[in-house]
């Protein structure tokens, strides 16, 4: 009896409340909409090295010159040179948080299928490029966030600024493809 | 009707919770992107370029595969001795330069490559026919080719070429190195014929005869065994036994101990030593053998030499089948590689063995009996390469390298080892050093330069000593210049440092 009386009064609620309120204010308004781009206040872009990277053969990522920004579905190139035991290609892409300071900002990389022996690394703090030390013939990524790769899924808080990504081909690189995503939210 | 109210009342609830939900998440803006990525190999801008190393065994691939950059160098190592009809001492490294002793005084010959051999490959013996006729200083290498000096005109000449010589030809048919050369040393003292007779690691042996014809003839020469075998002849020994009715004598010794005797053109073992590591073989005077007991009765019997340091020579005694002890230990210095017997001043009673070692020491008995032994000490001073390995930059950017060590093995049995980059703006930066008397092992992993369209050559010196076969492995850091923190490279160098032939199976 109880069930059936909270079914009947949700089932009410979800169905007429729409109606109800309808009913209360009776108002129209008409607006023209018309939808523009705009550059994002987060976004991906060449980095401060992708220059000298891309004069290598190492690293293309299109970036469209009118905002600055690479957009998705892009595809990013990178390369392993042959006869290299370990390559580090080092603050090539950069995220820039232009998003006022008093928003939170949260990027979650989605996906990251790089190819075998790719990583990927994120700076540790805005405005921090990514750095390395080469012990044992091993290079390590400095000032990178956590001091590790970028793993999915989980969200990363962004203060207002650049934080820079780059890539480290370890000895097992292989040639492949694979995909990244992110999403950020801004709240 | 119960269940009816349950479904409607459930269905709400979705419903309710789907109008709520999105105003329940704090995002503002939710904004996604999607990058593929494809990663390929690259044909990189930096290359490593081999060809100023002329050591036909050097092997790298730096240039084809990832995590794969593996280098042979083969390092220059005393190579040979012998001591000619007059009690002249002539050595030889395997870059063919000759250095001999006439009482003691040394003097200079020089090598036949003026730079590049090869095509020939490292030299692997050496001998000497000085008489009335002519006075060759020969060298046998790997490969088969021939080189001569001619003492007389102070020349070299290609004697695979003048002599027609196609001893290279069975390498090329059947890869087997080239080991052994000796002539009959003291056999032309009655007007018999001077030959230089030639073996290699088949036990194929060719002879050639200077004596009448010194500018192609055989006489005497030719192919005295062309059917390959399996005996694998490091080393050989002639002799003239001129008191037994001028007869001669080839032997040859296998790295295992086995050692065989040529007759009527074919290899017969005449005792296994029960020694290993054999790798030289010559004929002197015995001082403890009563003469029944030496190979041949005049008290001269064959005498071998291991590898190994710390060992002694080792006569053949006939009667017992066996090859015991003689004289004292003489190797104190390195690894033994060959040896020769002074015939000419036995015959006056003066016996002196010389043994020579990888790293240019010359072990000499300084006593009839070989308990004595002076030293002629490292004539092989450290080796210069000239460039081992060449990096050539076709990239638009400046780079800096630096050598770091990694990892070795036996590398400190090496009198000394360093590695010296010299930069595209022609500075030499030491990058390693090791220093056996001081164990000193520094890396100062200096910073050098390799600028766009230029090269740094990479330069290796060292001693190998008793090294053996040696490993060495470090990494070469190449970092673009400016902007920094931009690409970084690293190589993974593993250097097999060879001090042998490689048909020495140690």
């Amino acid at each position: 009896m109880k069930i059936r009386k909270i079914a009947y009064l949700s089932t009410l609620f979800a169905f007429l409340l729409p109606t109800l309120v309808v009913a209360t204010v009776v108002l129209s308004y008409t607006y023209p909409t018309s939808t523009t781009g705009t550059a994002p206040e987060v976004y991906l872009a060449q980095g401060p090295n992708y220059a000298t990277a891309n004069a290598m053969g190492l690293f293309y990522a299109n970036q469209v010159e009118s905002s600055g920004n690479i957009s998705s579905g892009t595809k990013i190139y990178f390369n392993y040179t042959y006869g290299a035991n370990n390559e580090a290609l080092l603050n090539v892409l950069k995220i820039v948080n232009n998003v006022p300071s008093g928003r939170t900002v949260t990027i979650t990389f989605d996906t990251l299928t790089l190819p075998t022996g790719v990583t990927m690394y994120i700076s540790s703090s805005a405005g921090t490029e990514l750095s390395y030390k080469v012990s044992n013939g091993v290079i390590t990524i400095l000032n990178a966030l956590n001091n590790q790769a970028v793993s999915t899924g989980n969200p990363i808080s962004l203060s207002s600024g650049t934080y820079y990504i780059g890539f480290l081909f370890s000895n097992q690189a292989t040639a492949g493809s694979g995909t990244i995503t992110f999403h950020y939210e801004i709240s | 009707m119960h269940k009816f109210y349950k479904m409607v009342g459930a269905i709400a609830i979705i419903l309710m919770l789907l109008v709520l939900i999105p105003s329940g998440s704090n995002s503002d803006v939710l904004i996604t992107y999607k990058y593929s990525s494809i990663t390929t190999g690259k044909v990189p801008c930096i290359q490593f370029n081999n060809s100023t190393n002329f050591d036909p065994y050097w092997l790298t691939n730096l240039n084809s595969y990832k995590n794969i950059a593996h280098m042979n160098l083969t390092s220059v190592w005393s190579q040979d001795i012998y001591t000619d009809d007059l009690g002249i001492v002539y050595w030889v490294d395997n870059y063919g330069y000759v250095i001999y002793s006439v009482n003691g005084n040394i003097n200079y010959i020089g090598s036949p490559y003026p730079y590049n051999f090869s095509f020939a490959g490292s030299v692997v013996s050496l001998a000497v026919i000085d008489d009335s006729y002519v006075w060759y200083v020969a060298l046998l290498t790997v490969y088969g080719y021939v080189f001569i000096y001619d003492m007389n005109t102070k020349m070299w000449f290609n004697a695979t070429n003048v002599w027609g010589l196609n001893l290279q030809n069975v390498w090329k048919q059947y890869s087997s190195p080239w080991s052994s050369i000796v002539s009959n040393t003291l056999g032309d003292s009655n007007g018999f014929h001077e030959l230089f007779i030639f073996t290699n690691l088949n036990g194929e042996v060719y002879a050639f005869d200077t004596t009448f014809n010194s500018t192609g003839g055989i006489n005497n020469g030719g192919w005295w065994n062309s059917n390959p075998t399996s005996f694998k002849i490091v080393s050989t020994v002639a002799y003239y036994d001129e008191r037994r009715n001028n007869i001669g004598h080839l032997f040859g010794v296998s790295y295992n101990g086995i050692v065989y005797k040529f007759q009527n053109g074919y290899w017969t073992t005449l005792v296994n030593s029960n020694l290993n590591g054999i790798m030289g073989i010559s004929i002197g005077k015995s001082t403890d053998l009563p003469k029944r007991s030496t190979y041949f009765n005049n008290g001269y019997t064959l005498f071998i030499i291991q590898i190994f340091n710390g060992t002694t020579l080792y006569e053949y005694d006939r009667r017992n089948a066996i090859f015991k002890n003689y004289g004292g230990i003489f190797t104190i210095k390195g690894t033994n590689q060959a040896i020769s017997f002074d015939l000419y001043n036995s015959y006056n009673n003066v016996n002196t063995w010389y043994i020579l070692q990888t790293n240019g020491t010359i072990a000499l008995s300084i006593n009839n009996i070989a308990t004595a032994w002076d030293y002629y000490n490292n004539f092989l001073f450290k080796y210069e390469t000239s460039t081992a390995l060449k990096i050539d930059s076709k990239c638009s950017l400046d780079f800096i390298g630096s050598l770091y060590y990694n990892s070795s093995i036996k590398s400190w049995n090496m009198y000394n080892f360093t590695i010296y980059f010299t930069s595209s703006n022609n500075l030499i930066n030491l990058e390693f050093y090791y220093y056996w008397p001081t164990q000193q092992i520094v890396n100062p992993a200096t910073e050098t330069l390799l600028s766009s369209n230029n090269s740094i050559l990479i330069n290796f010196t060292y001693m190998p000593n008793m090294a053996f076969n040696s490993t060495f492995n470090f990494y070469l850091i190449l970092k673009n210049q400016y902007p920094q923190n931009a690409i970084v490279y690293v190589y993974n160098f593993n250097i097999n440092i060879v001090n042998h032939f490689n048909y020495i199976p140690i």
